[in-house]
């Protein structure tokens, strides 16, 4: 039997300082804690003097929690498929992945808000809401608040442990050199990732889909996951091309695997049109009420421009700009490509959770009602006003800063762990073969 | 005397399961050489007999294959009352057979043109026949709604043509993109799979002794002559397939579900349809090719070239598939129940608890459960636990398009038109016989087409690797 030796050519890593984060870390630590607090201040100052209870600030918040969470998701989604096939291009990008995905902790603290807020988010918290029709009742046995609490909680000791577990084994090569980390890593990431895959499908179904109790889809937790997904990729090269402007992994991160990392961007961003795809065209044919009130509200002025931004920005303008391959091997182009899917991964999540903000009032029951029974496109001017309100200046500015405010403090978390060890993970017998990875097509 | 095509040759068949981690993986445990890979698959078709259970075999395949013509012969004459299609279970038999045979036709291009797109070297063991099950699965599928239709010297009404009387079929029906989709698949998979043979049966060619083999594969290779320039071309032509079929592969399952998606039938209106059908349908072609994989290593001496390592993989990939399809089973039940409606609710108690349970927790139990022991190697690389197992996900997937199909049909909002559906001896006899059909074609294909690719498996020898193994990582 013959077999081929792994090729293990010498590599100028560089530098220690081209490895380690050092006082650049500390730096931008430092930077991101400072904003992500008074951004969030600043959102909660802003969100008290809306005069709503908070409501347009837990929004805010709750959709800038989702895009956070989708992206330590998304990276421990990396690490596990990295390890579940076995891959070798990606090991230069796998502690990268790793750090990111280690942001669950901070992610469970920073949910504290939206559970002392379930009231004013999730209209099933609230009893005479739930006895106001026979199909609510029903539902009671999932949407109650005890059970809902356990369910988060348990999404969380499974991803905290799920992410520490693989960083830290992979911490532990980087000292001992011992294969029987990795062993140990591809042989958890199975069920890892089946887990993973699972329970990011019940927190949207959670977490997004209940926001609106009477609509259902069997598609939604599998529409939020292929969003999710896609903004690893996305976030990764951004990360990667950052550390390289500041003179780290110059000769780890090549045009290649940028290359690859696009690939699998474009490959996200068509599963998620798919699966959006699939959602639309089959809800639009049956035109069932229990399922089109959530795309009646989404086509109404404002709000059927974003379900247009969302078609020409989400898929078909990235569809052509990340289709050549000068594209994707283009660091300036791919960066644009990233910043621009990053957003609209943002806006898909506006769009899936923001028409609740009026959906949830009294007067958004009543308009909606109306809108089903008669023409969609005739609605009355309170109606039309509460339309608007999650897109005023203020809601707006409150939507950022909280996009600021947690981005700023998830991303302090990971630069205070990146600055900890190396950027690589040194003694894994794969890093040479990635280290001279090359794209042949 | 003549000589059977195991006599010559003792396969190696290492174990090259084992978690490589500082060396690339071996993927051809025999004498890794250019010539005993050629010698190896050449030999099949050159023996001047094959082994006797091949023999055997085809008896049996070709006796369902007439049965199959008789009995579609004998509906066509008598008309479609032959089956037990009633009111309400429409679709019966024919439209079951056809999800099925279209999900198996799913592994072959999965494996031929996505694991392509992904690098995976481990797929040139077994893409060639992968890549076959598809060609011939699609066959099968394409005949059962060209019979359904009752007149099927009309079937071709399904697709928008201009005529002189102006009319068009309604593009609005699932019907009709099934039409569109199934053809278009049978097409791209038939090109892929017959492009990716050219050099190979230019390799028979080459070889071939008499006048009647030299000339057949001299027209089948269409003048390959393995120049630089045609090599080329034929990966670019790869290339652009394996895109084209990638796209198929979850646009034509998609489609498929859609003739019952689009409905407001309770347990067939499921935006989770599309995925849910594609999942399924790779799942059932990678338990068919693994259940094909098994005993045509055996029986034609492949031992070296679909190694111990290609079951391994096919089975951790239908592990995969099997969970996807457990998961969307347990949203169906979840969101059924949570969608609080009475006739969504009760076509799930129904799949369970109804006249067809058994069928309803047989598909739990064969999709959801039994492939779950793939997660121990030891039900992997046994092939007596993994063949009964590979076998029955490919029964569950049949039984769970008849509980779709049927047990939602057949007591749908109305309890005043709820019938019992019950097969004739003629369905099940033309489901045997779709069989035969596929079976036949499939043992006439290892008998005489190049059942492994021999240049692709070729290009991962050790001797192979060069640059590509210097600087390519494993995807």
């Amino acid at each position: 039997m013959t077999t081929i030796d792994k090729p293990r050519p010498t590599i100028p890593l560089g530098t220690r300082d081209q490895i380690y984060l050092g006082s650049l870390g500390t730096r931008a630590t430092r930077l991101c804690l400072g904003v992500g607090l008074l951004a969030l201040a600043g959102a909660a100052v802003l969100g008290a003097g809306e005069g709503d209870a908070m409501r347009q600030f837990l929004f805010g918040y709750l959709t800038a929690w989702c895009f956070f969470f989708s992206i330590a998701a998304a990276s421990l989604f990396f690490v596990l498929a990295h390890h579940l096939f076995k891959a070798s291009w990606s090991v230069v990008l796998r502690r990268l992945a790793e750090t990111l995905a280690c942001n669950f902790i901070p992610l469970m603290v920073l949910l504290l808000p939206i559970l002392f807020g379930l009231h004013r988010l999730y209209p099933w918290t609230s009893a005479a809401y739930m006895h106001s029709s026979a199909d609510l009742q029903n539902k009671s046995g999932l949407l109650n608040e005890p059970f809902f609490l356990i369910r988060c909680l348990f999404y969380f000791i499974l991803l905290i442990g799920l992410s520490w577990y693989f960083r830290r084994q992979s911490l532990a090569q980087d000292h001992d050199g011992r294969l029987s980390h990795l062993r140990a890593l591809r042989w958890h990431s199975g069920w890892g990732f089946l887990a993973l895959f699972w329970i990011i499908n019940f927190i949207g179904a959670d977490l997004v889909m209940t926001l609106q109790p009477r609509w259902l889809s069997y598609a939604a937790p599998l529409f939020f996951f292929s969003g999710v997904i896609m903004t690893i990729y996305a976030a990764l090269p951004l990360l990667a091309m950052w550390l390289q402007r500041n003179g780290r992994l110059d000769n780890a991160i090549t045009l290649d695997h940028y290359q690859d990392l696009a690939r699998w961007l474009f490959a996200w961003m068509m599963f998620w049109m798919y699966i959006a795809f699939a959602q639309y065209m089959l809800i639009w044919y049956a035109n069932i009420p229990q399922e089109t009130s959530f795309f009646l509200v989404r086509d109404l002025q404002p709000w059927l421009w974003i379900t247009l931004a969302l078609l020409f920005g989400h898929f078909i303008m990235p569809f052509l700009g990340l289709l050549p391959r000068w594209a994707k091997r283009n660091k300036r182009v791919l960066a644009f490509w990233c910043v621009w899917l990053l957003l609209f991964g943002y806006l898909d999540l506006f769009w899936q959770i923001m028409p609740a903000v009026w959906v949830n009032t009294p007067a958004g029951r009543v308009a909606l009602q109306h809108v089903n029974a008669f023409d969609p496109y005739q609605l009355a001017p309170t109606a039309r006003y509460l339309l608007w309100i999650p897109l005023s200046t203020s809601a707006i500015l409150i939507d950022v800063l909280c996009l600021l405010g947690i981005g700023g403090l998830f991303l302090a978390h990971t630069f205070h762990l990146l600055r900890q060890e190396a950027l690589l993970p040194l003694k894994d017998p794969h890093l040479p073969s990635s280290l001279v990875f090359e794209e042949l097509v | 005397m003549t000589t059977a095509i195991t006599a010559p040759f003792a396969p190696t068949d290492l174990d090259n399961t084992g978690d490589e981690l500082l060396r690339e993986p071996v993927l051809v445990t025999g004498p890794a050489t250019y010539q005993a890979v050629t010698d190896q698959v050449c030999r099949v078709t050159e023996a001047p007999r094959a082994p006797r259970a091949w023999y055997v075999a085809m008896a049996i395949s070709l006796a369902l294959l007439l049965l199959f013509g008789v009995l579609i012969t004998y509906a066509i004459f008598t008309g479609v009352g032959v089956w037990g299609n009633n009111s309400p279970s429409f679709w019966g038999f024919p439209i079951i057979n056809f999800v099925f045979w279209v999900g198996i036709a799913h592994a072959g291009t999965f494996i031929s043109a996505i694991l392509l797109l992904f690098r995976q070297k481990w797929r040139t063991g077994i893409n060639r026949f992968a890549e076959a099950t598809t060609v011939f699965a699609v066959v099968c599928a394409g005949i059962f709604p060209a019979i359904h239709v009752g007149r099927p010297w009309l079937a071709y009404w399904l697709l928008p043509y201009p005529n002189i009387m102006g009319d068009w079929p309604n593009f609005f029906s699932p019907l009709l993109w099934d039409a569109c989709a199934v053809g278009t698949y049978a097409t791209v998979s038939i090109l892929f799979w017959y492009t990716g043979m050219v050099p190979d049966l230019a390799t028979l060619r080459d070889r071939a002794t008499g006048r009647i083999k030299p000339a057949v594969y001299g027209l089948l290779s269409l003048g390959w002559r393995g120049s630089a320039r045609q090599w080329h071309l034929y990966e670019r032509a790869n290339i652009i397939l394996a895109v084209l079929a990638t796209a198929l592969v979850l646009g034509v399952s998609s489609t498929v579900s859609t003739d019952m998606a689009v409905s407001q039938i309770p347990a067939w209106h499921e935006t989770i349809f599309p995925p849910y059908f594609t999942a399924g349908a790779i799942y059932s072609g990678f338990a068919i090719v693994l259940a094909l994989a098994i005993p045509a290593r055996e029986l034609f001496g492949l031992k070296d070239l679909i190694t111990k390592r290609h079951l391994d993989n096919l089975a951790k990939l239908a592990l995969l598939l099997g969970s996807m399809v457990l998961y969307i089973y347990l949203i169906e039940f979840v969101i059924a129940w949570y969608s609080g409606d009475p006739y969504e609710r009760f076509a799930y108690l129904n799949y369970e608890f109804g006249p067809y349970w058994w069928l309803g927790w047989g598909i739990l139990f064969c999709n959801g459960v039994v492939a779950q022991a793939f997660w121990f190697k030891f039900a992997r690389q046994t092939w007596w636990i993994a063949w009964p197992i590979a076998v029955l996900c490919v029964m569950g997937m049949w039984m769970e398009r008849f509980v779709i199909i049927i047990v939602s049909m057949h007591r749908s909002f109305l309890p005043s038109s709820w019938h019992m559906f019950v097969p004739t001896w003629i369905d099940i006899g033309t489901l045997a016989g779709s069989f035969g059909l596929f079976f036949t074609l499939f043992l006439l294909f290892c008998r005489y087409c190049p059942m492994v690719a021999v240049s692709e498996v070729k290009a991962i020898l050790p001797q192979a690797q060069t640059r590509d193994a210097l600087a390519n990582g494993r995807h």
